[in-house]
């Protein structure tokens, strides 16, 4: 392929842009590849936590939600994040005390809940989008997720 | 005083708000929409939360997220902006229920104004001019057909539930009564649930004066000067004036003692905002009140140096008007122009897309209040209103020598924009002599829009080649 200084600027910018943490293109034997380390989340430098709010027992109302900014949770490839469908308070058992939907390593089929959100005393079962396994659990039990915030992780089969 | 709020809104209204609460050391949480996480908003507010995806109703207007949000991040009170839920008097209930201080009149006043037949009905029993029409709702073609007869054609039939000009019909005369009462019937059905209809008579291409009227919870009200919003397109306002130089003395003090008779008689609290049509007599009659903020609050902001933002937290919070009505004062003349992404010359169609140039203009008694940024993308979800632009000036003519000047510094590329048919406003006689009513831009757009487009014509053959293609 024949790239010229400008194609060059072009894809760099886009790179960066992007959330992508490789990129690489081949074509008759000439390869271009980018690569970066991306920071991890945001709620480091996200929100002013709020001193007299936080509770000792972190429940359902009283929890405090980390204020991550959309944008800077960059390492979710977006083939395994899960994504909450809508805002609302996250639980991950049916009840509190009750086993948990999923833990990391257990097997999901499509379809299957993995948790609820509740707004306002309406609970919402969160199923499953494809068949996986779970990765890692992102979203803490009993605090606020703002939509499409990632909720887990689910490794494709 | 608020330590935390919730900005239940976007764009230019929640930097407004975001800013007079950072000010007033309140810290905000900005609830938002997918769509606008990369908003100007979401990055200034001190904390933000995404609340639904794109789709108004299952964002801006999902009162279950945007109450759950409120109380998951601990705030004291929610700020609804206009538009969207500003005057859902269910969902200011619901906020009050859960805790939550409305920050504008309570859930009742909401309902009453909201409810445009009963409104009149109060106004009336307060003595406040109202529009010639029905006693209450009309059942039925013939019903209306006799109020009609009395009041005189052509008349309008509007929805009770209804706002934003649906849900209405003119009839000019008899024979259109009864085709007119059926449509705007079935269309308030169809947008409010509720066909019920009330009759007024028409009153032909009138000016649109409001009144600035602030409340608070100790029984103070006062009014803050009037606006002049006659400058409209399909019912919705373009440019906003204050003080309206087509009154005189003695009609300006009879408007402001209506609005005041009609804050009064809803025991008002919070900013709200009384509706009145001047006709071409120089009488006047109350249409509504708007229980809210408005868009043009700040051509009041200008002319009475009062932060009307300010003092919606301030009484929201229990605190008194921070001022008595001898102090109000309206000082010089400033004028409004609403920036839209749209372009005129296509029927005004709106116009999404990502701002790749910006530059806004600055100076004495120039203030532009928007969300925009180099690159941020203007939405097709939204409306299409980007920015306001207001000057102040000594005079009136001061005022749109300025504006023309801001209006050409005004610089917004990658999306087309109203900004030259504004400019071309600035210029024309009428507007500049105050000869204009509600029907103005509905008459004379064409021209207005053909003159811009016609200046750019290029001449030779290759232009013309082209021109034809």
């Amino acid at each position: 392929m024949n790239l010229t200084r400008d194609d060059i600027s072009y894809l760099i910018r886009e790179f960066g842009e992007s959330d992508l943490s490789e990129m690489k293109i081949t074509d008759e034997g000439t390869t271009f590849e980018l690569k970066r380390k991306i920071e991890r989340g945001a709620a480091a430098n996200a929100a002013a936590v709020q001193p007299a709010e936080t509770p000792v027992h972190p429940g359902p109302d009283a929890a405090s939600p980390e204020a991550a900014r959309p944008s800077e949770a960059k390492d979710d490839s977006s083939d395994e994040a899960v994504r909450a469908p809508l805002a609302g308070v996250f639980y991950r058992a049916s009840k509190p005390g009750a086993v948990p939907y999923v833990e990391p390593g257990k097997h999901v089929e499509k379809g299957d809940i993995i948790g609820l959100i509740e707004a306002m005393k309406m609970m919402s079962e969160v199923p499953a989008p494809y068949a996986g396994t779970v990765k890692e659990i992102r979203a803490e039990d009993g605090v606020f997720t703002g939509y499409n915030d990632v909720l887990m992780t689910i490794v494709r089969d | 005083m608020f330590r935390k709020i919730l900005i239940a809104n976007r764009g230019e209204i929640a930097m407004r708000i975001i800013r007079c609460c950072h000010e007033m050391g309140i810290d905000t949480v900005l609830a938002y929409s997918w769509e606008d996480r990369d908003s100007m908003a979401v990055s200034f507010s001190t904390e933000a939360v995404c609340i639904g995806p794109a789709p108004a109703a299952q964002s801006y207007l999902n009162q279950d997220a945007l109450i759950s949000a409120a109380k998951a991040y601990h705030c004291e009170a929610v700020h609804p902006g206009y538009g969207f839920l500003s005057e859902n008097a269910d969902f200011a209930e619901a906020c009050e229920k859960n805790g939550l201080v409305w920050i504008g009149p309570t859930a009742d006043m909401i309902r009453q104004m909201g409810d445009k037949q009963s409104a009149r009905t109060l106004m009336k029993k307060n003595g406040v001019p109202v529009v010639p029409g029905s006693d209450g709702l009309v059942a039925d073609p013939k019903e209306a057909a006799l109020v009609a007869e009395k009041v005189g054609y052509p008349v309008l039939l509007k929805a009770t539930a209804g706002g934003g000009g649906r849900g209405m019909r003119v009839a000019a005369d008899a024979d259109e009564l009864e085709d007119a009462f059926r449509e705007a019937s079935a269309e308030a059905d169809a947008a409010f649930g509720d066909g019920s209809l009330y009759l007024e008579k028409l009153i032909v291409n009138p000016r649109h004066i409001e009144v600035q009227i602030m409340g608070d919870s100790q029984g103070h009200i006062c009014t803050l000067g009037e606006r002049d919003c006659s400058m409209q397109r399909r019912n919705q306002k373009l440019i906003e004036e204050s003080p309206a130089r087509c009154l005189n003395a003695r009609q300006r003090t009879a408007l402001y003692k209506a609005a005041l008779r009609a804050a009064k008689a809803a025991h008002y609290m919070s900013a709200g905002t009384v509706e009145f049509v001047l006709d071409h007599s120089g009488q006047f009659y109350f249409i509504e009140m708007n229980t809210r903020i408005q868009v043009e609050h700040s051509v009041t902001e200008m002319v009475t140096g009062i932060d009307l933002i300010r003092e919606q937290i301030r009484v929201a919070s229990g605190l008194p008007l921070s001022f008595k009505q001898s102090d109000v004062k309206l000082q010089g003349h400033a004028i409004e122009c609403r920036i839209n992404a749209e372009n005129p010359e296509k029927n005004f169609a709106p116009c999404p897309g990502t701002i790749s140039f910006l530059h806004m203009p600055a100076g004495f008694g120039v203030r532009v209040e928007n969300a925009l940024y180099p690159g941020c993308r203007v939405s097709p979800y939204y409306d299409s209103m980007i920015a306001k632009l207001i000057v102040h000036a000594p005079g009136r003519l001061a005022a749109i020598r300025k504006m023309r000047v801001a209006l050409e510094e005004m610089t917004v590329e990658g999306i087309d924009t109203n900004i030259n048919f504004l400019y071309l406003l600035m210029f024309n006689r009428d507007y500049m002599m105050g000869n204009f009513d509600t029907s103005f831009l509905a008459k004379d757009t064409s021209t207005l829009v053909r003159w811009d487009e016609e200046s750019r014509k290029k001449f030779g053959r290759k232009a013309e080649r082209k021109d034809r293609a």
